[in-house]
């Protein structure tokens, strides 16, 4: 078991860093998110999520590339560190658990 | 992209940004915000991509990401140089005294407001801060003044003579007397007032009266403003409690001094 818990929308951007693999970066998560989950996402909510989890060391990020459209500004890159993974695999270890555990009449 | 070069991002919160977003997480985020802004742009047109980006600066305003001052090296005095720590010291003593003198000035005037025993309110009109003195005539409104009244509005060219006509009351006959005026229609007390306002207003000021337009254009700019109106129905219930107003005794004005600080 992992020393930290995470929430929901945690969870959501650490699945969607690691969907993106190498092309990790604000806008690309919140573009990812917003297909997949058909979920709306400000760049503060993202950015404030994504911090959080470089503190408690379950990303890791690194500048990219500056663009013309990005005003010269550089990307910042996140991947999963492999506490991250750790923590991914716990959550959906208990979450298949749960599952597991649900009787069969229940949803019947 | 130099279709984007005249497409600027609104100014104003790219510098609100700016001073408040931490400066490690500035260059990325920054970024971002243009990224989405110029897609924005193309995807939702000019003025919402403009709303947009003021929102998205907005939501940022987020304690992780907010730059604390006293974290930097410059304001944290266990860290600062001797010389940073001087000039520190010397600009937080002018703010104290500037928001004492600020503080100092606000309630001075305080003696006046219970002079008068009003209360400060602000001139929608003018937009500006006034102390209001406010006191009801013991003594109606005489002959002798609406004669005057009577006597300007038919001598001015700002007024028609069917309105002449219309301000005279019931069996009227110009009286230069102090008895009480009778007749008065509450229409007409209502003009006498508005005239007397400016009369009075003006001649704060001005020791010959003009046009009543031309003074009524240079009361826009008086220091003070003066006004007469009919008491509400409060205050003439008051007055007639207070036996100071009998109530058949012709009618009186409420008289109100506004004073802009």
């Amino acid at each position: 078991m992992s020393q930290y818990h995470i929430g929901e929308f945690e969870e959501v951007v650490l699945l969607t860093v690691a969907v993106l693999f190498n092309q990790a970066y604000g806008i690309a998560i919140i573009d990812e998110m917003e297909i997949r989950l058909n979920r709306k996402v400000s760049i503060g909510a993202l950015q404030t999520v994504l911090r959080r989890l470089e503190d408690k060391g379950l990303l890791t990020s690194m500048f990219g590339e500056a663009t013309k459209v990005r005003g010269g500004k550089r990307k910042r890159y996140f991947t999963v560190t492999p506490e991250g993974q750790k923590v991914l695999n716990d959550v959906k270890n208990q979450r298949l658990a749960l599952w597991n555990a649900i009787p069969e009449i229940a949803f019947n | 992209m130099d279709e984007f070069n005249n497409d600027a991002p609104p100014k104003l919160a790219l510098i609100v940004f700016r001073w408040f977003c931490k400066a490690e997480f500035q260059e990325d985020i920054e970024g971002d915000l243009l990224e989405r802004y110029y897609r924005h742009i193309q995807e939702k047109g000019m003025s919402r991509a403009k709303w947009m980006f003021v929102k998205d600066v907005f939501l940022l305003f987020k304690p992780g990401l907010i730059f604390n001052p006293f974290e930097s090296d410059q304001l944290n005095l266990s860290k600062m140089k001797k010389h940073h720590f001087t000039r520190f010291a010397m600009i937080s003593v002018l703010a104290i005294g500037a928001l004492f003198y600020i503080f100092k000035n606000d309630i001075n005037p305080k003696p006046e407001k219970q002079l008068s025993a009003t209360s400060i309110s602000v001139d929608a009109d003018r937009i500006f801060p006034v102390f209001v003195t406010t006191a009801i005539s013991q003594l109606p409104v005489t002959n002798k003044d609406w004669s005057e009244f009577i006597r300007f509005i038919e001598t001015d060219a700002a007024f028609s003579r069917e309105y002449v006509q219309s301000m005279r009351p019931d069996n009227w006959k110009m009286q230069n007397d102090d008895k009480p005026v009778y007749g008065v229609s509450w229409h007409q007390a209502q003009e006498f007032c508005e005239w007397r306002s400016v009369i009075a207003t003006y001649q704060n000021s001005n020791s010959e009266r003009a046009d009543f337009s031309k003074m009524q254009e240079k009361n826009k700019w008086a220091k003070e403003l003066v006004t007469y109106r009919l008491p509400t129905e409060l205050e003439f219930n008051e007055m007639v409690a207070d036996k100071k107003f009998e109530g058949d005794e012709g009618f009186v004005c409420v008289y109100s001094v506004k004073r802009m600080i």
